[in-house]
């Protein structure tokens, strides 16, 4: 079956690769910056776009029969989504003897509007899909996971544990996406290009505290958070995703030493984490360490090229250096793996801004603030 | 004579009941029906959202909701006109309703109203001055004046108050 599956693939994955091969030669580490592999991700829920349907997900028990799942979240305005569904569509035909199932969650938006549902029926409908596309409202799920960059898919075995969660779609991470699909469904041993590594399983209550402190971190309640992450380390000194919250949060509290500290501890303990890797990189950037800042993120960009926090802080970093031509390249590259960013396209702005490239500036601050308003977005230009 | 005062307050507290019951369910059908428009317009079902929103107005003719909801569904089809008139009388009925003037506003710029625009977005803005969406519009009126460095400014602050201090 996987010869079979990847004869398929690899026709029309060469070219891909020929495209791609720049951007991916670096691992495919992890997609989410709240949920590390061996971790049980979120429940959530959300309508299927066809049927409407309630489509309710929860992490599996483990139980005989219990279902692989892959979750890919993905947006139309994104061309590798659709060269990752098309692939999808192919393993979930492969696989439909088997315990698979795919979830398709769309993140094109923060709010659907007519629009955006037309685009993403007319995707469904051009690539046939046969599996459930739910529409993620406010990107709760999102959110909730930390996507970092779109697509980004998350691979959980029968108990329910992240097994696989690479951000972007390449030949490599196509690849690496059906090999351990495979060895999950017991098709295949582990080994040739299957990279299911040892996965760290944290303390159940170590676990439950973290959870705990993220949810309530996403409500903004930093304090409680961080005592709930103060106990998931005391339960399990070796997990490196509290550390990494709390950073998380101390960027977010201005605490940029304390969040420095915590995502070196972080880094110590899971060095492939490039959410915790960047996460320094920022806190060093935010005290004006530039030069130790840029090397924090380079290192987080060898981890993973697509994670687009730390092209922006690279680029942050560069321009305060003067390089501004290795800045807009930077910028350029974050801007092609999440075009709607809103928080990119407001650096990228400033950027142009300060360049005096004010027509460019004024497109992309307009793309960015539009990503952010309650108002309908329109078509056309204000009359002038 | 007293019996009858009894009769006669008894029977005026039954209406005002009555009353009562009425108007409630008359809120509550209209919940419904708003409901069952959003969905039909999330679905791209703008007719049928349209229908549900005109039977509010026969039994609530004073429902700002649905002149709201009305103006949103014109406006996206472009149709500023037929928006200007709902979003005008929903302003009426509630005055103080922020998104009713600002989507005003926004339909307002859409016609080459700006000064009116300009003018209610300001109310809104007395209040609210890092309103995000009085912000954008804000920009909108500056770059229909073709001072692109005024429409960055306010965007620009729009965004920094949005994303400067979150990093999570």
């Amino acid at each position: 079956m996987k010869t079979h599956l990847s004869r398929k693939f690899m026709s029309r994955s060469i070219l891909v690769m020929v495209f791609l091969s720049a951007m991916v030669l670096g691992t495919a580490s992890a997609a989410f910056k709240f949920i590390q592999e061996g971790m049980t991700p979120p429940e959530f829920k959300g309508k299927d776009l066809l049927t409407g349907d309630e489509v309710v997900w929860k992490p599996g028990s483990g139980d005989e029969g219990s279902e692989v799942v892959l979750i890919v979240f993905w947006a139309t305005w994104s061309p590798r989504s659709m060269d990752l569904l098309r692939d999808l569509k192919e393993m979930s035909e492969e696989y439909r003897e088997h315990a698979f199932r795919v979830i398709a969650v769309n993140v094109d938006g923060q709010k659907p509007t007519p629009m955006m549902m037309k685009e993403i029926s007319s995707k469904w409908v051009e690539l046939d899909l046969p599996f459930p596309i739910i529409v993620d409202e406010g990107l709760k799920t999102f959110y909730a996971y930390g996507v970092i960059a779109v697509p980004s898919v998350a691979l959980v075995d029968g108990a329910g544990h992240l097994r696989y969660g690479p951000s972007g779609y390449s030949y490599i991470i196509r690849d690496q996406i059906v090999d351990s699909t495979e060895v999950l469904l017991g098709l295949r041993e582990a080994g040739a290009i299957a990279t299911l590594a040892p996965v760290y399983r944290p303390n159940p209550k170590a676990s439950r505290y973290y959870h705990l402190g993220r949810r309530l971190a996403s409500q903004q309640l930093y304090e409680r958070a961080l005592g709930n992450l103060d106990k998931a380390v005391e339960e399990d000194t070796g997990f490196s995703s509290p550390y990494s919250l709390k950073g998380q949060i101390q960027l977010s509290l201005g605490e940029w030493d304390k969040a420095e500290q915590n995502f070196a501890r972080s880094v110590e303990l899971d060095s492939t984490s490039v959410a915790a890797m960047a996460g320094w990189g920022r806190s060093l950037l935010r005290q004006e360490k530039i030069g130790e800042a840029a090397e924090k993120l380079t290192a987080a960009l060898e981890l993973d090229d697509t994670y687009t926090p730390a092209l922006v802080d690279l680029a942050e970093c560069r321009t305060i250096e003067g390089k501004l031509d290795e800045a807009w390249t930077l910028y350029e590259a974050a801007r092609e793996l999440n075009p709607r960013n809103p928080e990119l396209l407001f650096h990228l702005g400033r950027f142009l801004r300060n360049k005096g490239e004010t027509a460019s500036a004024v497109t992309v601050y307009k793309t960015a603030i539009e990503q952010l308003v309650t108002l309908p977005i329109l078509e056309s230009a204000p009359q002038q | 004579m007293v019996i009858l005062g009894c009769l006669c307050a008894g029977l005026l507290l039954w209406a005002s009941g009555a009353d009562a019951a009425g108007r409630q369910a008359v809120i509550q059908r209209s919940r419904v029906l708003l409901v069952e428009a959003q969905d039909a317009f999330a679905a791209g079902q703008s007719d049928t959202a349209l229908a549900r929103l005109d039977a509010i107005l026969v039994e609530d003719p004073a429902n700002p909701d649905a002149y709201y909801f009305i103006g949103l569904i014109k406006l996206s089809h472009a149709d500023t006109a037929g928006a200007e008139v709902a979003l005008v009388e929903g302003v009426r009925l509630a005055p103080l309703s922020r998104r009713l003037k600002l989507l005003l506003a926004r339909v307002w710029v859409e016609s080459g109203k700006t000064v009116e625009a300009d003018k209610l977005v300001t109310e809104v803005m007395v209040l609210r001055p890092l309103d995000v969406d009085a912000l954008y519009i804000k920009g909108l009126i500056a770059l229909a004046g073709s001072d692109t460095t005024a429409a960055v400014e306010f965007w620009d602050t729009a965004l920094n108050e949005e994303l400067g201090g979150g990093e999570l």
